[in-house]
């Protein structure tokens, strides 16, 4: 790959791709950032336009709300294949591009090619954001800036594709869970919790210990509380923390690998045979709400 | 107003630990995990039958169709959503179609919804699916199908709205919540925290046996074998690996009478050797 453009989103991951990008293709290869923060309608006209015109090899994405939106669209417009999710992208011995897409929860990564891939008809890819270390990156790249052309009056055709629902209002939500992905400790709440209740003592233990609270699937389904915001796993919040903690959960594929880069793994779960305990570095076969009383009222132990 | 739902049959995604590869085929093998309605497109169908219900409600003649492409084997997937409340089904399921990835799914779809739309002489209004779905969860196929269409699309959407032809959706992004209003055809894909879909009843079941469900094959689409199944995909699949995520699995507390105060003991040495 010569030519490797990346979508800045105005988010870190951007930085994050161009990094990973530039240790696999090396000072060889030219680099773009083109900056687009305006809606997807727009995002994805700007973006085929320049393509069309820098014609890169290679377009990597942030799969943000944004990105994901972006990245599939401009595959069918230019005929191209789109990996989702990436969570690695290697260069295999006969020099072909392999992207590791997630499949099943995180269960199983299969290799996928774009062969057909070349300048103008670039393979796409998305990779979420906190996928690639974030280092400050002295890589050198070329910033074509799409907001200054449309400042300047450089249109667009934003009213094309797409363009017959308009954005009409945007509101900040109340719950970013930005917490949950750099928390150094997690204490998480699955189906064998129980109850509203003892989600609350979750999120009181997370308080008390100045950690985090995070939660499964059947706990969000279950209406106790916590949105997916809070929710870990491949389809809501990948963690990183020191240390996780689990009560009352059963370990199902999509959970596991969301919590697989934490350091250490402690599960409380009254079921001897729940999955989880084979993932975990430390194992209790409790009852998940006697743990959290006794840790809610550690100084009478 | 006439609705047109994607969906999905998946794997049990509670059942994803079950799954393995074959050491000799390399393939993956799904013996013994049931075969389910994918949890988003559950939540687009109960979106499309709460909007279907408001319009008729409001005097609008309106309709729900569901379609998946799919095994053969996945035509009950297609009565459970009969009985959820869906007016039709169309199955779409061929071996040509086999192995597609996003791009050739989303072109065999659009193929369908151009013929559904032709045969009955009127355009679906809008077109409803799951945001990602729980096996693949590319979250690429709703945005490829209305480009394919040429319409609009909007995906992550938590909220829609109808008043008269307009609708009002609320797309939920990292950190805000973002409104989109317009008119005209359009693809919607949902996340399942906009609604929890309904159960089936008996009377649903009762119903569904007297409702339309049409298979095609390519026959009826007639679309260029190239174009299609893993030969029109852009993207190919290479190996297959399961990671090894297992771990040690030390448990807390020595001896058969511990009790939960020890294993918070445990748990608290071992947070204050880690700083906390």
């Amino acid at each position: 790959m010569k030519k490797i453009m990346i979508f800045d989103q105005g988010n870190p991951v951007c930085r994050q791709l161009l990094e990973k990008a530039g240790s696999l293709f090396g000072d060889g290869a030219e680099y773009i950032m083109v900056r687009v923060r305006e809606n997807h309608n727009v995002a994805i006209e700007a973006l085929e336009h320049v393509i069309g015109e820098e014609r890169p090899e290679l377009v990597l994405i942030g799969a943000t709300a944004l990105g994901e939106e972006v990245a599939p669209a401009l595959g069918v417009r230019l005929g191209t294949g789109a990996a989702a999710h990436c969570v690695d992208i290697k260069i295999c011995e006969d020099g072909k591009t392999a992207f590791m897409v997630p499949a099943f929860g995180g269960k199983v990564i299969g290799e996928i090619f774009i062969p057909d891939a070349g300048p103008g008809r670039p393979a796409i890819a998305t990779v979420k954001p906190g996928t690639f270390e974030e280092r400050e990156s002295k890589r050198k790249c070329r910033i074509i800036d799409i907001d200054h052309e449309i400042t300047k009056g450089m249109n667009f055709p934003a009213a094309g594709r797409g363009g017959s629902f308009s954005l009409t209002g945007r509101e900040r939500r109340k719950h970013s869970a930005g917490d949950l992905s750099k928390a150094q400790l997690i204490f998480c709440g699955g189906y064998g919790t129980g109850s509203r209740e003892n989600w609350q003592k979750i999120e009181k233990l997370a308080e008390k210990f100045g950690g985090a609270a995070g939660c499964t699937r059947p706990v969000v389904d279950m209406g106790w509380g916590p949105d997916e915001d809070s929710m870990i796993g491949t389809s809501g919040r990948t963690v990183k923390p020191k240390v996780y903690i689990g009560f009352g959960i059963s370990g199902a594929a999509h959970h596991i690998c969301g919590i697989k880069d934490a350091d250490i793994i402690i599960s409380i779960n009254n079921d001897k045979n729940a999955e989880v305990f084979a993932a975990s570095d430390y194992t209790g076969v409790f009852d998940a709400e006697a743990v959290i009383d006794a840790l809610l009222g550690e100084e009478n132990i | 107003m006439r609705i047109l739902v994607l969906v999905k049959p998946v794997p049990d995604p509670e059942k994803y630990n079950e799954l393995q590869i074959d050491r000799e085929t390399k393939r993956l093998m799904r013996e013994g995990v049931p075969t389910v309605i994918d949890p988003a497109s559950k939540s687009a169908l109960e979106a499309a039958l709460v909007l279907r219900d408001e319009r008729n409600a409001a005097g609008e003649e309106s309709s729900i169709t569901v379609l998946s492409m799919a095994p053969d084997f996945s035509r009950d997937k297609l009565v459970e959503c009969l009985a959820m409340g869906a007016d039709k089904a169309c199955l779409l399921s061929d071996r040509a179609f086999g192995g597609a990835d996003t791009y050739a799914t989303s072109f065999v779809l659009a193929a369908v919804v151009k013929k559904l739309s032709a045969d009955e002489g009127q355009d679906f209004d809008l077109i409803l699916a799951g945001n990602e779905s729980a096996d693949g969860a590319t979250a690429q196929v709703p945005v490829q199908l209305a480009e394919w269409l040429g319409i609009s699309h909007i995906s992550r959407v938590c909220g829609i709205a109808a008043e008269g032809k307009r609708l009002r959706v609320i797309k939920k992004s990292e950190d805000e919540l973002l409104t989109f209003e317009g008119e005209g055809q359009i693809v919607l894909a949902v996340t399942r925290d906009i609604n929890r879909p309904r159960l089936i009843n008996a009377m649903g079941i009762v119903k569904a046996r007297k409702k339309p469900l049409t298979i095609w094959t390519n026959e009826e689409l007639k679309l260029d074998e190239d174009a299609v199944g893993l030969k029109g995909s852009p993207t190919q699949p290479g190996r297959l690996i399961t990671p090894d995520l297992s771990r040690s699995g030390q448990p807390l507390t020595a001896g058969a009478d511990a009790g939960a105060e020890d294993a918070a003991k445990a748990i608290l040495s071992l947070l204050k050797k880690e700083g906390f």
